[in-house]
């Protein structure tokens, strides 16, 4: 596999992690940092969340967590938006947008919580397989 | 004494497992039995003997199950008799690695001058070696501090009939999608081990390798990996690992280099 397959494999999965579009193309919202790594040692992630969306058209929106019912923000007449806030998470959860007076969904951001942290230490332990050097 | 040795670990395994406060406990809920991966890069492991190319690594395959008490772990099966807060003792089968530097050997052909004067040509090339099946126990501990696994394994396939004792100590470093593990360790191979694979038997000998017998060694290495998740499947890692050759192993004619050098960088797919 060639360095320049491997660069592009990279930014895929990147862009693909970080930036997350509607099933209706006109709205985009994006998040970063869209990942949260737990371990043993820290089951919790201290993140500063930036959450950008655009619009083709111009109209009312509002912002949506898990963690709350109200809206975290909500725009007049725009066609595009910024939201920033800090958050400890250690769970998955999700941001979402929605259009007019609706709560139809019109994009929607997954953060994942991914743990490292095992209860198995055989899962850590180091072999010397003939084959390998992972 | 090698036996004995191995038959002491063996019962002191069994005395623990039959004493043991905790048992072995069931894989954490949520936590699938089995570790499946592939990376995909470039890499390579130098190899120390003469006549003999580096290892080059592209695919290399990550397969093991962790059930409550059986493993398998890339090669390794195991048998936890002893699970608790604090250590894990395993009973293990596996295949010795010093087999894999005799798979890249290469033939030459020398010209020397016989005794009439004229000019020969020998075909020469390092001694074929076997793989051993090997059974030991393992100690496994972590803490806070880091890890520590501390294994003693002897043959049993009658290939070399010796023992290797093993010890790897590191620690994760992690920095939310970096992680960075420094680990070292050494490894003593006993004399039937270290002849089987580095010394020169007699009817093996030519006039670029001359007969040799290898003593008991120690081996040291260490271990660098920097890792950083791209997502909840792949992982863009970088290894290197050096590992230098104990001192009777570097005195044998088929040795060319004492340090074994490895590096490896790609994407690890996690499934």
């Amino acid at each position: 596999m060639g360095r320049a397959t491997l660069a592009l494999l990279a930014a895929g999965m990147l862009f693909a992690a970080a930036r997350v579009a509607a099933g209706d193309d006109t709205v985009t919202l994006s998040v970063k940092p869209v990942l949260c790594i737990t371990d043993q040692h820290s089951a919790s992630c201290d993140l500063s969340f930036l959450v950008l969306w655009e619009a083709r058209r111009a109209g009312r929106y509002c912002l949506y967590s898990d963690f709350s019912a109200t809206p975290l923000d909500c725009w007049m007449q725009a066609v595009a938006g910024r939201f920033a806030e800090d958050r400890v998470v250690d769970a998955s959860f999700r941001y979402w947008l929605t259009a007019g007076a609706g709560e139809e969904r019109v994009a929607e951001a997954t953060i994942e919580v991914m743990s490292m942290a095992t209860s198995d230490r055989r899962r850590n332990r180091r072999n010397r397989h003939v084959w390998s050097i992972l | 004494m090698c036996k004995s040795l191995l038959r002491q670990w063996v019962a002191t395994g069994l005395l623990f497992a039959a004493t043991a406060s905790v048992a072995a406990g069931p894989p954490a809920a949520g936590e699938s039995p089995w570790r499946l991966g592939i990376a995909l890069g470039y890499g390579e492991r130098s190899n120390p003997l003469a006549l003999a190319d580096d290892i080059r690594i592209g695919i290399d395959i990550d397969v093991a199950w962790f059930g409550e008490r059986w493993f398998f772990d890339n090669g390794d099966l195991g048998f936890t008799l002893v699970d608790s807060d604090r250590y894990t003792f395993n009973l293990v089968g596996r295949v010795n690695s010093d087999r894999v530097f005799f798979s890249k050997t290469d033939t030459d052909f020398i010209s020397v001058f016989d005794a009439s004067g004229g000019v020969a040509t020998l075909q020469v090339s390092v001694p074929d070696r076997d793989y051993a099946a090997e059974l030991g126990a393992e100690l496994l501990v972590d803490g806070d501090w880091g890890y520590l696994q501390a294994s003693a394994h002897h043959d049993v396939s009658g290939t070399h009939d010796g023992l290797e004792l093993y010890l790897n100590t590191g620690r994760t470093f992690r920095q939310q999608r970096w992680a960075f593990e420094p680990s070292f360790g050494l490894s003593w191979k006993s004399r039937k081990l270290n002849d089987y694979y580095w010394g020169v038997r007699q009817e093996e000998a030519n006039v670029l390798f001359p007969p040799y017998r290898a003593g008991a060694g120690v081996n040291a290495h260490a271990r660098f990996v920097a890792s950083y998740v791209l997502d909840r499947h792949w992982t863009f890692l970088v290894i290197a690992e050096y590992e230098r050759l104990n001192a009777e192993a570097a005195a044998s004619p088929i040795v060319d280099q004492r340090g074994v050098i490895g590096a490896f960088a790609g994407f690890r797919y996690g499934f």
